[in-house]
C-alpha cells in the first residue's frame, strides 16, 4: 500500500501521516498551496492525477470545509471508498479498515474500505516552523464554477488551540453574567467556551465560540464546564482534553461521566470564589 | 426552474445508546426525525420557489416509515415528494445513497439545482451530494452560506465559508449545492400542517424505477461497510466534590494544582 498526504502550507501533515504508519511505511507528503484551487473540483482533479502518476492507493486530506467539498468529489471521482474525520486506520481480516465516530460520537464504528483507492480525512493541527514547498501544479480549468472573491477572515478566538478553556451553557441566566466566566478564565488564562444553545438560541456569541460537533473541538490541558449538561454532541469537542473539571447542579448530569472532577454546586455560588481564590494566589 | 431537496430520515442521536452489557448499539428504538442540515435547504428551495415560481420537490432514500419525513419537508412548501425505498435501504452506504439519487434526479427531472444539507446527524460523511454532483457532471459547491439566483435561473451566486475565508463562486445550472446552517433559519411547521399533506403528494419508488440494479446496493457491493462498534468514552476519574462552596473551591485549586496546570 501506498500513501499519499496532503496539506495547505500553514497545515502540519504529522496526524496523517501518523494515521497511514500502521497500514504502510510508503507515505509521501504533498503541499498543495490554495492559489488556483480554490474550487473544490480544482483540487479532487490534481490529486487524481497525483494519485494516478504516484501509484497510491490511500489519501490522507485535513478535515477542514474545504478538504470536505475535496474529499467527497475525489471520492466519486476515483469510485474510491472514503471515510472522513477517521481516528485510526489498521488492516485486518475485512482489509483496510477504517475507525470513526458515528451518530453523534456514541460509538466509534470500524469501517472496511472496499475500493482499490481510499481516501480518508482526519484532524490537522496548524504547522509549526517552515513549511515544505508546495507542489508546482497548473490549475485546471473548473466547468460552471468561477471564483468571484475571496476574503479572509479573522483569525478565530483561538479556541481549538487553546491550552486552558472554560465553558459554559444554558445555565447561565443572561448575557451580563458572562463576565464572571470571563474572568475565571482570564484569572486561568484561559479561552472562553460555550454550548450550542449559547449560540443557536440565545445568540449570545458567535460560532467560534462553540464547543462540540457542530463547533470546534478542543483538546487542553484543562476543560472547565459550568452548567453544561453534557450531551453527546458536546463531549465529542471536548472529551480528549487532558483534565476535565465540571460543575453542575445536577448530580446526575451526564457531563459528570466524562469529567476527572465532578463539582456538584451552583456556579454561582462557586465560580466568582473560585475567581477570587485563583488572584489572590 | 425544478428543483430537488434530498431530506434524509435519522434516528435522533441524542436518543442513541451503546449498551455495554450486550455490546449493542441501539439505533432502532430511537425516535426518528428529519436531518436537521436538510431542512436549512428546504427553507432556501421554498425562498427560490417564491421568487422563481420554481417547482420544488422533495427526494428521499430510505425506509418507508420515512414518508412521515418526506410529508415534513412537503409541508414546509414543496409541490411533492418521492421516496426511494426497498429491502436495500437499510445498509446502504454513502455511494450507495448517492447512485439512488443521481438515478431520481434523472428520471424525475431534469433539475436546474439539487439542493442538500451539508451533513446528516448519524452518518456525518458530508460525501453524498458531492457523489450526486459527479454521477450528474455537475458543478458542486458545499458549505453554501449565502445564496442568490439571478431573475433568469441560470446562474447562482453563493458564498461559503472555509478555514480562515470566505469565498464567493459564481455557478452555472444545472447544479448541485450543500448548504450550511448559517444560510437561514428554517421554518417550523405544525403537527396539522403536515397532517394536511395528503399521501397523493408522496410517490414511492423502488430501485429499479429510477433505474439503478438492487444488487449494486448490497453490503458487499459497497464502497464502505460498517463491521463493528464499540463504546467512544474515555474513562475518567469521576471524582465527586460537594459541600460548601468555600470548600469546593479549595479542592478545585488542590486539583488544578496536582495536574499541574497552574503556573
Ligand atoms: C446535530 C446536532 C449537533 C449539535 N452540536 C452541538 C455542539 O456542537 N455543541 C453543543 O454544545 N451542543 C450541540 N448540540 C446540542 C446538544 O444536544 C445539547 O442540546 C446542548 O449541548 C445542551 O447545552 P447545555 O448543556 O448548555 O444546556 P442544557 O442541556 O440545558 O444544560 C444546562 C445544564 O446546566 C445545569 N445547571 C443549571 N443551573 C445551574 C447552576 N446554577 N449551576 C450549575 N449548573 C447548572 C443543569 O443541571 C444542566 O445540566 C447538537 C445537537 C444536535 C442534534
Amino acid at each position: 500500500m501506498s500513501a499519499l498526504v496532503i496539506v495547505e502550507p500553514g497545515q502540519d501533515p504529522q496526524n496523517l501521516v501518523a494515521l497511514a504508519q500502521p497500514v504502510t511505511d510508503a507515505v509521501e507528503v504533498v503541499v498543495l498551496a490554495v492559489a488556483g484551487l480554490e474550487a473544490g473540483e480544482a483540487t479532487a482533479e490534481v490529486v487524481a492525477g497525483l494519485v494516478s502518476s504516484r501509484g497510491a492507493d490511500l489519501v490522507l486530506l485535513p478535515a477542514t470545509p474545504r478538504f470536505a467539498e475535496v474529499a467527497a468529489l475525489l471520492t466519486g471521482r476515483l469510485d474510491a471508498a472514503c471515510a472522513p474525520d477517521a481516528i485510526a486506520l489498521a488492516m485486518t481480516p475485512d482489509g483496510l479498515t477504517a475507525d470513526r465516530l458515528l451518530y453523534g460520537g456514541v460509538v466509534v464504528g470500524t469501517v472496511a474500505l472496499q475500493r482499490p483507492v481510499r481516501v480518508v480525512t482526519a484532524v490537522v493541527k496548524p504547522l509549526e516552523g517552515a513549511a515544505a514547498a508546495p507542489e508546482a501544479v497548473t490549475p485546471p480549468a473548473v466547468a460552471g464554477k468561477t471564483l468571484t472573491g475571496r476574503t479572509e477572515t479573522a483569525a478565530e478566538g483561538g479556541l481549538a488551540n487553546a491550552e486552558r478553556v472554560v465553558a459554559f451553557g444554558r445555565a447561565l441566566r443572561s448575557q451580563d453574567d458572562i463576565a464572571l466566566v470571563q474572568a475565571l478564565a482570564d484569572a486561568l488564562g484561559a479561552a472562553v467556551g460555550c454550548s450550542r444553545p449559547i449560540v443557536d438560541d440565545n445568540k449570545w456569541l458567535d460560532l467560534s465560540y462553540q464547543v462540540g460537533l457542530t463547533g470546534t473541538t478542543v483538546r487542553p490541558q484543562l476543560y472547565l464546564a459550568l452548567g453544561i449538561s453534557g450531551q453527546i454532541q458536546h463531549l465529542v469537542g471536548m472529551r480528549d482534553s487532558t483534565l476535565i473539571v465540571a460543575v453542575n447542579t445536577n448530580p446526575s448530569a451526564p457531563i459528570f461521566e466524562a469529567s476527572d472532577l465532578s463539582v456538584v454546586g451552583d456556579l454561582y455560588q462557586i465560580v466568582p470564589r473560585l475567581t477570587a481564590a485563583l488572584a489572590a494566589r | 426552474m425544478r428543483i430537488l431537496v434530498c431530506v434524509k430520515h435519522v434516528p435522533d442521536t441524542t436518543e442513541v445508546r451503546f449498551d455495554p452489557a450486550t455490546q449493542e448499539l441501539r439505533v432502532r428504538q430511537a425516535p426518528t426525525k428529519i436531518n436537521n442540515y436538510d431542512e436549512n435547504a428546504m427553507e432556501a428551495a421554498v425562498v427560490l420557489r417564491q421568487a422563481l415560481k420554481a417547482e420544488v420537490v422533495v427526494g428521499c432514500v430510505g425506509p418507508s416509515e420515512a414518508a412521515k419525513t418526506v410529508k415534513e419537508a412537503v409541508a414546509m412548501g414543496a409541490d411533492r415528494g418521492v421516496l426511494v425505498t426497498g429491502p436495500w435501504v437499510g445498509e446502504l452506504d454513502a455511494a450507495g445513497t448517492a447512485s439512488v439519487i443521481a438515478g431520481l434526479a434523472r428520471s424525475e427531472g431534469p433539475f436546474d439545482l439539487v439542493l442538500a444539507g451539508d451533513v446528516s446527524e448519524d452518518g456525518y460523511h458530508s460525501l453524498v451530494p458531492g457523489l450526486v454532483a459527479t454521477a450528474l457532471s455537475v458543478p458542486f459547491v458545499r458549505g453554501v452560506s449565502a445564496l442568490d439566483s439571478d431573475s433568469g435561473g441560470d446562474l447562482v451566486s453563493v458564498e461559503r465559508q472555509v478555514d480562515g475565508a470566505v469565498e464567493s463562486y459564481s455557478v452555472t445550472l444545472p447544479a448541485v449545492l450543500s448548504v450550511s446552517t448559517a444560510l437561514n433559519t428554517p421554518r417550523t411547521v405544525t403537527k396539522l400542517q403536515v397532517m394536511k399533506v395528503p399521501m397523493s403528494k408522496v410517490a414511492t419508488r423502488s430501485a429499479a424505477d429510477v433505474g439503478v440494479d438492487e444488487a449494486r446496493l448490497t453490503p458487499d457491493a459497497a464502497a464502505t461497510r460498517l463491521v463493528g462498534v464499540r463504546p467512544a468514552a474515555t474513562p475518567r476519574s469521576n471524582e465527586v466534590v460537594t459541600g460548601e462552596p468555600d470548600d469546593v473551591v479549595a479542592q478545585i485549586i488542590a486539583r488544578l494544582e496536582q495536574a499541574g496546570v497552574l503556573a
